[in-house]
């Protein structure tokens, strides 16, 4: 029988070495332990943030800036995306430096060497080459195929109709902040609030929707509908350009009020500015609407509101008669006519008639101080008007109980538009009170804004019943009167007329209608510059105001120009009567044959 | 016959207790929960996988609807400067027509019959 034996006994572990092994394992899990519990515990605030900023990004959806429409829906302020041209330098191919300068260059604006540079400077990771690029010119860079070159849509703010209306829209800058006009205004309107979107991204920035992305949708800005009438905007600006040209005025403003609402249909100040390209401008012109802004003293024009307010107050009737020799003594040098000579009877409506200084002067003092700037503040000069757009003016009157050397003579020169100083708007304003029956409103250019579907239009507000609705018609005829017998026949109008015989210097024939077939009011008048010395330049400011059609007045108007040629002003007078028989026609309003002299036909 | 035997460690001898179930049916058991296990994890691929296609859609999508509007901005943009009073003038002229004057405005005051007035009004 065999016999097995055992098989050798395997020789055992030294224990040390398993000592040794199991130690090592421990040091080593220990240390990993105080790793875990560094990074799981002591720096998980740190590290958790860290991590989501890798991963987790918060994204501003940026709102649209609201669109700004004229009345008939024209839009004249809006948004448009425009590529941003960037490059990173180390991408490019050192052979294709020459020909991508040259094909860049004229995209973006600028030389080739200059693109060269940029293109060839690897110290930069990224270099913006243009802003704004047209369309055509991001679809050449796009044909390129340049994987260098990058596109970044930015929004931007354009204005499809270039000067149309520029000074009432006004500009938003780069930054889509508006500065100027209505655009600075409502700015806060048009702005609309920034959303945001919280998600979790890939390498590329897109959102991983495993995780839907918490979004909070921004508030896009209202949309603004204005009061200006296209139609109209377009005649006052042609007019306003060829006075200019042709009166070689420095500048120049014409206003259209709607007397009954107190809306702006139209407002044209010169110079013209496009507000796409307003940088190439002084900021002088596209920071400030004159129409809104300039200061002047309104001259002969405030003779109608002396005169509106004497008779509110009872002071006098238009059958009172002062003397009027032309000069009469206030003060050392004052004060006199426009052009010295005396004229009698001078009752109120020849006040206007012949302009007179001295009439006007009595009339004030005979309504006294105390009512007479009651009236002022009444027809709301002195303060703003309250209009929607920024940089507003307020005038200038020198209130007796306010004025540290208030003397009377203020009350008398201010009888005759001196020594107090308004702002077109504000002017037109009072004028259009009396053209409506004597209800100060409040003037607006702002129609109606729209948020989404809700929508606010805003209603005409009176301010304050200034004058009597009698007070208004006894106003009316007079500034009817001046306009049918002076300023017809002024600046060479209706020649024939003047040749046969119709031209009465004492306004009793009846004269010409202004704008044949129509009973059209107007005054003009003409104010002096002060020259920033204490003195006055030797240079003026023409100007008339007035509205029509009388018997139920349309449009207040009020064309000014500064500097023209004619010292006195008289050249504003055929610009006036072409702005007024525009507009008429503009507005479809028939013509009364029986106020078409034969000589005008 | 010699037989070597060692003494079971205690480790050794909780596993021999663990191991004490039938073998088929321990066997079944870790199939079954493998196979579950297996099924959850492609079912919770496939939602991710699907979720993040259609994210990715979402995206394309989104990226095409601002590509649109962008385009659409443009085209009213261009639409606006060609209807602007300027641009209409332009192409009248170049058409031969002339401005009118408002002394070449003739109206005409049409009496209306007021029994023909409301056919009139909603004329």
């Amino acid at each position: 029988m065999a016999t097995r034996t055992a098989p050798p006994a395997a020789p055992p572990l030294a224990r040390w070495r398993i000592n040794m092994i199991l130690l090592a394992c421990l040091v080593l899990a220990l240390a990993n332990g105080r790793k875990l519990f560094d990074v799981q515990v002591v720096r998980h605030a740190e590290l958790s943030g860290l991590a989501a900023t890798e991963v987790q990004s918060k994204r501003t959806l940026l709102p649209q800036r609201g669109i700004i429409r004229d009345s008939d829906g024209g839009v004249l302020a809006m948004n448009v995306d425009r590529d941003t041209l960037g490059v990173t330098p180390r991408l490019i191919d050192p052979e294709r430096v020459d020909t991508l300068a040259l094909v860049l260059a004229p995209l973006v604006g600028r030389q080739p060497s200059e693109v060269k540079q940029l293109l060839t400077d690897t110290t930069r990771e990224y270099v913006v080459l243009g802003r704004r690029l047209t369309p055509e010119a991001s679809e050449q860079v796009r044909q390129l195929d340049e994987s260098a070159l990058v596109l970044t849509p930015e929004p931007i703010r354009v204005y499809p109709h270039g000067t149309f209306a520029s000074s009432i829209v006004g500009v938003a800058n780069h930054e889509n902040v508006g500065i100027s006009g209505v655009e600075g205004y409502a700015n806060a309107l048009l702005s609309g609030v920034p959303g945001s979107m919280e998600a979790e991204i890939d390498s590329a920035a897109n959102p991983i929707w495993i995780d839907p992305p918490e979004v909070q949708a921004p508030r896009d800005g209202a949309a603004i509908t204005l009061t200006i009438d296209p139609g109209v905007q377009r005649i006052i600006e042609e007019e306003l350009a060829q006075a200019i040209g042709a009166k070689s005025a420095s500048g120049g403003t014409i206003l259209v009020l709607d007397p009954q609402t107190g809306a702006v249909l139209g407002m044209a100040s010169w110079p013209f500015y496009d507000p796409n390209r307003y940088t190439e401008y002084s900021p002088e012109v596209y920071n400030r609407n004159p129409a809104v802004s300039d200061q002047y003293e309104p001259g002969s024009t405030f003779k109608v509101i002396n005169l509106a307010i004497g008779f509110q107050n009872h002071a006098f009737t238009p059958d009172t008669v002062v003397d009027d020799p032309g000069y009469i003594a206030r003060a050392p040098g004052c004060c006199s006519n426009w052009n010295g000579a005396g004229h009698a009877p001078m009752n109120p409506a020849n006040v206007l008639l012949h302009s007179s200084n001295v009439g006007a002067l009595q009339f004030a003092e005979m309504t006294g101080a105390e009512h007479f700037y009651q009236g002022v503040h009444d027809f709301g000069y002195g303060e703003p008007t309250g209009i929607e757009i920024n940089g507003e003016g307020a005038g200038m009157v020198q209130w007796p109980d306010s004025t540290e050397d208030w003397r009377p003579i203020v009350l008398s020169t201010n009888g005759y538009g001196q020594g107090i100083s308004v702002t077109p708007l504000q002017h037109l304003r009072a004028i259009a009170a009396v053209a409506n029956g004597g209800k100060l409103m409040q003037p607006y250019l702002i129609k109606q804004w729209c948020e989404g579907e809700e929508c606010h239009t805003i209603e005409p507000k009176v301010i304050r019943q200034v004058i009597d609705p009698e007070v208004s018609e006894l106003i009316k005829p007079m500034m009817v009167r001046t306009a049918n017998n002076s300023y017809a026949f002024a600046q060479g109008m209706w020649e024939k007329c003047l040749y046969e015989g119709y031209y009465d210097p004492n306004g009793n024939s009846g004269g010409v209608a202004l704008v044949p077939g129509y009973n059209v009011a107007a005054k003009t008048g003409t104010s002096s510059i002060p020259d920033g010395n204490g003195g006055y330049e030797n240079a003026t400011i023409g100007s008339v105001i007035g509205f029509g059609p009388v018997e139920e007045p349309k449009f207040a108007v009020l064309v000014k120009l500064d500097r023209p040629s004619d010292v006195w002003g008289s050249l504003a007078i055929p610009v006036y009567a072409h702005v007024m028989e525009r507009l008429l026609t503009h507005y479809h309003i028939p013509p009364d044959p029986s106020l078409i002299a034969d000589c005008q036909r | 016959m010699a037989v070597y035997s060692r003494p079971l460690s205690g480790w050794s001898r909780s596993k021999a207790a663990a191991t004490a179930a039938p073998r088929p049916q321990r066997a079944n058991l870790l199939v079954t929960l493998a196979v579950v296990a297996a099924l959850m994890s492609l079912l919770y691929l496939v939602q991710v996988g699907r979720v993040s296609t259609q994210g990715y859609q979402l995206e394309q999508l989104s990226y095409k609807r601002t590509q649109l509007e962008r385009t659409n901005q443009q085209l009213m943009y261009e639409i606006e400067q060609a209807q602007s009073l300027d641009a209409v003038r332009q192409r009248a002229l170049a058409l031969g027509m002339q401005p009118i004057r408002p002394d070449q405005t003739r109206y005409l005051t049409i009496k209306i019959h007021p029994d023909s007035r409301w056919t009139a009004e909603a004329r």
